[in-house]
């Protein structure tokens, strides 16, 4: 990427018809965007042009999700999280926290947004924000919490009970 | 006056209906909350990644999709190995990971099914690592039938996640798993040779992992195979062929396993075998279990190589347990791991008299 390309603006258009002008440096933490870009061209033109539809998204969760790349958009490549490194949910930084303190329907949204975009950093630390919310809680709270439906018959409950009790501590 | 008064309260009363109906109307416009279970499985597989293992077993214990979900996604079983060592006391040991793939990484919980007489009582003991479950069992239970049946039943129901599976009991030999499900398996561990099994998994295992115990074992059986797992019970003089053929026909296959073998062996192996393959083009594996953190250090002094070189030989060297205990893993670069036991390893004893030709100025 040149350094204009950096320094221009691309337009996004939410599923309610809302235009952002985001700056070109701070949406590159979505691969889905870059990839656009860069397939069709659009990368070098000087004029941002018309409106990328991101279909899936809308104004106010685009909105948060452009804040989130604002903030993060100088931050160091992190490192592959791959399956060879311990995984921890406890390192999300102050700023996420806070900005992550936000009802259930909008942190669902968020992560469905952030998958869409291919934000892979707003993506581990909303599903993170998600798994802690579980820690620590029976399976009756989780259900209760995530509005899960229990079809399990009494004696199919007794038998995964039993199954998973090794894992108590 | 009053008329003022009345066009005023009015117009508050007006107001305060127009602000109920906004908010009517504002809570009809909402978008409906999405919950836990409208998010696209894969995003879910993701969440359920970032789970601690006694979270998962809870999430597991909601509904069905969160019982699939965390079977599938999470519990990637990397072994399940049944062992039948004294009479009538079957173990079968199963280890859970967490996020999968390392072994004795530090996410493993490992536990123990033992089926075992107590005086006159039989009883099924689960040993985990915080608690034991005692199940007494009745009277006439024959207690290798009913670990053999657990041992499958756990093999069947964790098909999907399972990596490892160890058939070292005869009996099980004979047992239907559910092959179509077993799809993820890596390593086939198995005290006796039963081809009609290996041909079962379908698809390309990368271990065959033999133990002791397989006379019949010929040089084109083991041709067939897609990866072998070498043993010390191969080169003790059981087999019809010699270790310098075994290498010459099968070499691209060879896999290493030092497990439990003395270091004069581990010596002559990679003496043997360092001169059939050139270490920098064979993708190959050191799998260490029980062995001290010298042992490892030697072969790598052995194969002169350094940490360039391995990473260039795409060597994967990995470690199970030490002595029994958990070992950490250190991940230095694609595809290579270095194992240490947590505790520090006494390393005063006599390396020197066990690779003579080694050099252990060598730090991994």
């Amino acid at each position: 990427m040149t350094d204009a390309a950096q320094e221009r603006s691309i337009k996004l258009l939410s599923s309610d018809n809302e235009t952002f002008q985001v700056p070109r440096n701070v949406i590159r933490l979505s691969n889905t965007i870059n990839t656009l870009l860069q397939d069709l061209g659009l990368d070098d033109e000087e004029d941002a042009g018309d409106a990328i539809p991101v279909q899936n998204v809308t104004s106010t969760i685009l909105k948060k999700v452009i804040a989130w790349c604002q903030h993060h958009h100088e931050d160091p490549v992190a490192a592959d999280d791959s399956d060879s490194r311990e995984k921890r949910t406890d390192d999300i930084s102050s700023w996420d926290v806070e900005f992550l303190k936000v009802d259930q329907g909008t942190l669902f949204e968020l992560i469905l947004a952030a998958n869409y975009l291919d934000i892979k950093g707003l993506l581990d630390v909303s599903c993170k924000t998600v798994a802690n919310m579980i820690k620590g809680k029976s399976p009756e709270e989780i259900r209760r919490t995530f509005n899960i439906k229990n079809d399990f018959t009494p004696e199919e409950e007794e038998q995964i009970r039993k199954e998973n009790a090794w894992c108590e501590d | 006056m009053v008329a003022t008064r009345r066009k005023k309260a009015e117009t508050k009363k007006h107001w305060r209906l127009a602000c109920k109906a906004s908010r009517f109307i504002a809570i009809l416009n909402k978008p409906k909350m999405k919950h836990f279970e409208e998010i696209p499985i894969e995003v879910r597989s993701v969440i359920v990644d970032k789970m601690r293992p006694e979270d998962r077993c809870r999430f597991a214990r909601c509904s069905r999709l969160c019982e699939n979900l965390a079977k599938t996604s999470i519990f990637y079983m990397y072994g399940l190995a049944f062992s039948s060592s004294t009479p009538n006391k079957y173990t079968i040991t199963v280890q859970h990971h967490r996020y999968d793939r390392n072994p004795g990484s530090r996410n493993q919980k490992d536990y123990k099914i033992k089926f075992e007489k107590q005086g006159r009582k039989k009883q099924m003991r689960i040993k985990t690592p915080a608690k034991t479950l005692v199940y007494p069992l009745a009277k006439n239970t024959n207690l290798l039938e009913a670990a053999v049946e657990k041992f499958e039943k756990l093999v069947n129901d964790n098909a999907r996640c399972l990596r490892y599976l160890e058939v070292s009991c005869a009996e099980l030999d004979e047992r239907q798993f559910n092959f179509n499900e077993i799809s993820r398996l890596e390593t086939l561990s198995m005290r006796y040779l039963n081809l009609d099994l290996v041909r079962r998994f379908h698809y390309p295992l990368k271990t065959l992992h033999l133990g002791e115990s397989f006379h019949d074992v010929t040089i084109e059986s083991l041709g067939l195979m897609p990866y072998i797992f070498l043993t010390q019970d191969m080169l003790s003089g059981c087999f019809d062929f010699t270790l310098h053929q075994l290498i010459q026909l099968t070499a691209d296959k060879i896999r290493v396993s030092i497990g439990g073998w003395n270091a004069r062996t581990c010596y002559d192996l990679i003496y043997h075998w360092k001169r059939a393959i050139d270490p920098r083009k064979r993708w190959y594996s050191l799998g260490i279990q029980h062995n001290p953190q010298r042992i490892i250090r030697g072969l790598i002094s052995m194969l002169n190589l350094h940490i360039d070189d391995v990473s260039r030989a795409r060597i994967r060297i990995y470690a199970g347990s030490f002595n029994g205990k958990s070992a950490k893993l250190q991940f230095l670069g694609d595809g290579i791991f270095f194992a240490y036991p947590f505790e520090a390893y006494d390393l005063s004893d006599n390396d020197e008299e066990d690779f003579p030709h080694v050099d252990y100025t060598c730090i991994i």
